[in-house]
């Protein structure tokens, strides 16, 4: 084959602007420490790639749900433990009062704290986690009791649901009714509450007698409330503790696809370095020989 | 008989002869790096002997040699290589302008980043997520406006690059028309001057170089098939069209882009038509799920404020059960699972109802910013009257009516948003007019057309790097036929060099043996 001058340069030139491209290219994976830049670099795995981000970002929002379903049925615990406290209060009082030695203006005073015990049950049915009152079902801006009419007020049906993956909505709340007992019905605790007190300035023992069953029958209800909310909170630190998991596992779906393998890229790289040299290195002293060098 | 000067004659052409080699020998050094030159080469030839037929025969025994003569000066060149190389080259401008313009696309995509659409709508899901965990939040709602804002943003700014690259593409093919047809119109001049020459016949090498390398040049831009007719006139084809009919140009119009099968002009017709396919597949995605027929479920019931039908059997309230199909009256409080066919999240939005008081059922969440109904990337925007007020987020699904019949919202209510938030996970049909992609999330969509580009972007890197080598290796092969090797050239110049100073020699021999016959003979005793 006849070579020409110019086939010499253009030959170099071109291998030169390969293995630059070449450098260039792991240069920029090593830098990034990305594989994928642009979707031509692999067509297949920046679906992944998408795929697995999306559901990282995703799975955060469903982990923040979990935390938020959390941090509401603690309160709820808390909140159920305290009216469970108030009750045994209330039951302690109601025996003293009941006691036959025990002089009428005593249970006066024990009337007035009863009062304050009810007072304090409404307060807690109608508290609240992040402004909004947690025991009204959805009407979460509408206060459920007045210390008035406590025996009598109605709560919204409706339930707070959380989503915890794609499709799994698990409920958080728990309405008002179904905790204090229905509106108006006997076991209503604040109803109760109420009755103890009438009983207690009305001095009537007998009738004091009965409110005793009826605050062992709201203690139940709420002891059975607090074993549901123990069992929402478990399920919503399973679901947690799953969603950590698989944040751990896409995590390393996405560095398979995504993440350059260094030693590989560093070894590119460095071949390609050499392969650049000794093409610099050859080029250089070919192309400088020529027969002019040599002829007089 | 020959003559007295008969050698003087033959050193004399000898030296005429050398000296032309030795200017064109001058000639190829010179051109050594000129594009597109071809090294020339003068034919010698024994000049005609004595003796020769027709003159008259010397008593003497014959063919005696007059020296040297040139015949021609040619230049080297294969045009079957040329053929190759234009064939090549026209799909290597192609793919050239092809590459380009998807790798521009593939910016405009901007995948995989952290300010990519598809985290730009991550972002805009996982906020109606935050507005389900707490509908009636302000900072929820003020979150969910800013991304569906970004997101129209994003979109907004995709369209405009876009419609930048397509116009880009759309004045090129216009700036490379005008260079296509100023190298027709050179070409056809150039072809006149060498038919002219050659009529007189002498090679015209230097204009025919200067021809191949603009037909080179015009093969980068356009598809041409060429042919030589016998008076040397390059006769091309372009897109079908004859271009050069001798002397006689035809200008490339508009009208002849789309017959075009190769060279950068194709390649620009091409990008623009890659530019329409991504931005009709990005408005299918939008318009499709912000407009397209969607079955929604609401799990814990709706209470209706226009007459509805459902996909379900639904229970009422009251107890009363209404069958699939039948129209669930308005003010209905549906307390059973509903699943309803509505039209795409603005559909779906427009079921919810406000957090004003009296409650207002929704309003198209998205609009469009010049009154279409269509959806695009490039009029997509968040309705103002929402962006202006938080409260016409429409997230719950359930009102009621108080004691002064006004209905009132409920307001920890997220069973639209929740609705709205399945949105992201349900199946929906794309027009198949404008995309390939029929059916799917819009999530999975939008990988799949990022996919999909990713694929062709590929496809053109690699055609584009094959040509490239194809057009090397003719190219490399072209300049090992016709380049200038400066090596050759050099011993060729010695050649020569010798050749003249042995000519020279010879004159001064034969001028040596003249004066001996002139002056020194017949002395003898003098």
């Amino acid at each position: 084959m006849r070579v020409t001058g110019m086939m010499q340069s253009t030959q170099m030139l071109r291998n030169l602007r390969n293995t630059n491209a070449g450098i260039v290219n792991w240069q920029n994976q090593l830098a990034t420490g990305q594989k994928i830049h642009r979707p031509g670099d692999d067509p297949v795995g920046i679906g992944y790639q998408m795929r697995y981000d999306t559901e990282l970002a995703r799975s955060d929002e469903f982990l923040e749900n979990a935390r938020t379903g959390t941090g509401w049925l603690n309160t709820m615990d808390s909140n159920l433990q305290q009216a469970t406290e108030v009750l045994q209060r209330a039951k302690v009082l109601t025996q003293q009062a009941l006691n036959g030695t025990t002089p009428e203006d005593a249970r006066k005073q024990v009337a007035s704290e009863i009062l304050q015990l009810k007072e304090q049950m409404v307060a807690i049915a109608n508290s609240s986690y992040d402004g909004r009152y947690m025991f009204n079902g959805q009407k979460t801006d509408v206060q459920p009791y007045s210390s008035a009419t406590a025996a009598t007020d109605e709560t919204d049906t409706g339930m707070y649901y959380l989503n915890v993956s794609p499709f799994v909505t698990v409920p958080v709340s728990i309405t008002g009714e179904q905790i204090f007992g229905a509106s108006g019905s006997p076991d209503n605790v604040f109803l109760a509450l109420d009755e103890i007190y009438n009983n207690l300035i009305a001095n009537d023992v007998t009738a004091l007698s009965g409110g005793l069953t009826k605050i062992d029958a709201a203690a139940d209800r709420i002891s059975l409330n607090l074993a549901e909310v123990g069992a929402r909170t478990n399920r919503f630190e399973l679901v947690e503790n799953r969603l950590l998991d698989e944040q751990v596992g896409l995590k390393q779906l996405r560095a398979q696809v995504a993440d350059v393998d260094m030693p590989e890229a560093l070894i590119q790289l460095q071949t390609r370095e050499n392969i650049m040299q000794a093409s610099l290195a050859t080029g250089a002293r070919i192309m400088q020989v020529s027969l002019i060098d040599f002829i007089r | 008989m020959r003559s007295t000067f008969h050698s003087l004659e033959t050193s004399k052409r000898a030296l005429f002869v050398q000296s032309t080699a030795l200017n064109t020998l001058g000639h190829n050094i010179a051109n050594a790096s000129t594009e597109g030159y071809s090294r020339q080469r003068v034919n010698m030839t024994a000049a005609r002997p004595l003796a020769f037929p027709g003159l008259t025969r010397p008593n003497t025994p014959g063919q005696i040699g007059q020296g040297v003569e040139y015949v021609s000066v040619t230049r080297v060149r294969d045009n079957y290589l040329d053929l190759q190389y234009r064939r090549e080259n026209q799909q290597l401008g192609m793919w050239d302008v092809h590459d380009q313009a998807i790798k521009a696309i593939e910016k405009i995509v901007n995948e995989p980043s952290d300010s990519g659409l598809s985290k730009v709508m991550d972002k805009f899901w996982n906020s109606l997520e935050v507005l389900n965990r707490d509908p009636a939040l302000l900072s929820a709602r003020i979150d969910l406006i800013g991304s569906a804002t970004n997101m129209a943003e994003t979109l907004k700014h995709m369209s405009a690059s876009l419609d930048t690259l397509e116009a880009d593409a759309a004045s090129n093919i216009q700036a490379k028309l005008v260079q296509a047809n100023s190298l027709i119109e050179s070409i056809s001049q150039v072809n006149g001057i060498i038919r002219r020459i050659e009529l007189v016949g002498d090679n015209a090498n230097d204009y025919r170089d200067q021809r191949d390398v603009m037909m080179d040049q015009l093969s980068r831009l356009v598809d041409v098939q060429f042919s030589e007719d016998a008076n040397g006139m390059m006769n091309v084809f372009s897109g079908g069209a004859q271009v050069v009919t001798g002397e006689t140009p035809t200008a490339l119009t508009l009208a002849d882009v789309d017959n075009l099968t190769g060279g950068e002009i194709a390649g620009y017709k091409k990008s623009v038509e890659e530019v329409q396919t991504i931005r009709n597949q990005l408005n299918a995605m939008m318009d499709t799920l912000i407009n397209g027929a969607v079955d929604v479920t609401l799990p814990n019931g709706y209470v209706t404020a226009n007459d509805i039908t459902a996909q379900n059997d639904v229970t009422l309230e009251d107890g009363t059960t209404i069958t699939a199909g039948a129209v669930i009256p308005a003010g209905s409080r549906i307390a059973s699972s509903v699943t309803i066919t509505v039209n795409g999240f603005n559909g779906l939005h427009q079921l919810g109802y406000t957090m004003s008081d009296p409650a207002e059922n929704g309003l198209p969440f998205f609009t469009t910013t010049d009154g279409s109904g269509t959806f695009s990337i490039g009029n997509i925007q968040v309705n103002p009257a929402i962006a202006a007020d938080t409260s016409k987020i429409a997230a719950a699904g359930k009102y009621e009516v108080n004691g002064s019949g006004d209905s009132i919202t409920i307001k920890g209510n997220g069973d639209i948003a929740l609705a709205l938030t399945s949105l992201r996970d349900k199946k929906f049909n794309f027009p198949l007019s404008l995309t390939t992609l029929s059916s799917g999330t819009t999530d999975d969509y939008f990988r799949a057309m990022v996919g999909d580009l990713g694929t062709r972007a590929n496809n053109a890197t690699r055609n584009y790097t094959n040509q490239l080598n194809l057009v090397d290796g003719v190219n490399m092969r072209r300049q090992s036929v016709s380049g200038v090797s400066l090596d050759e050239e050099m011993s060729d110049m010695i050649r020569f060099q010798h050749a003249y100073n042995a000519a020279a020699r010879n004159m001064t021999m034969v001028d040596e043996m003249l004066d001996r016959v002139i002056n020194q003979m017949g002395v003898v005793g003098r």
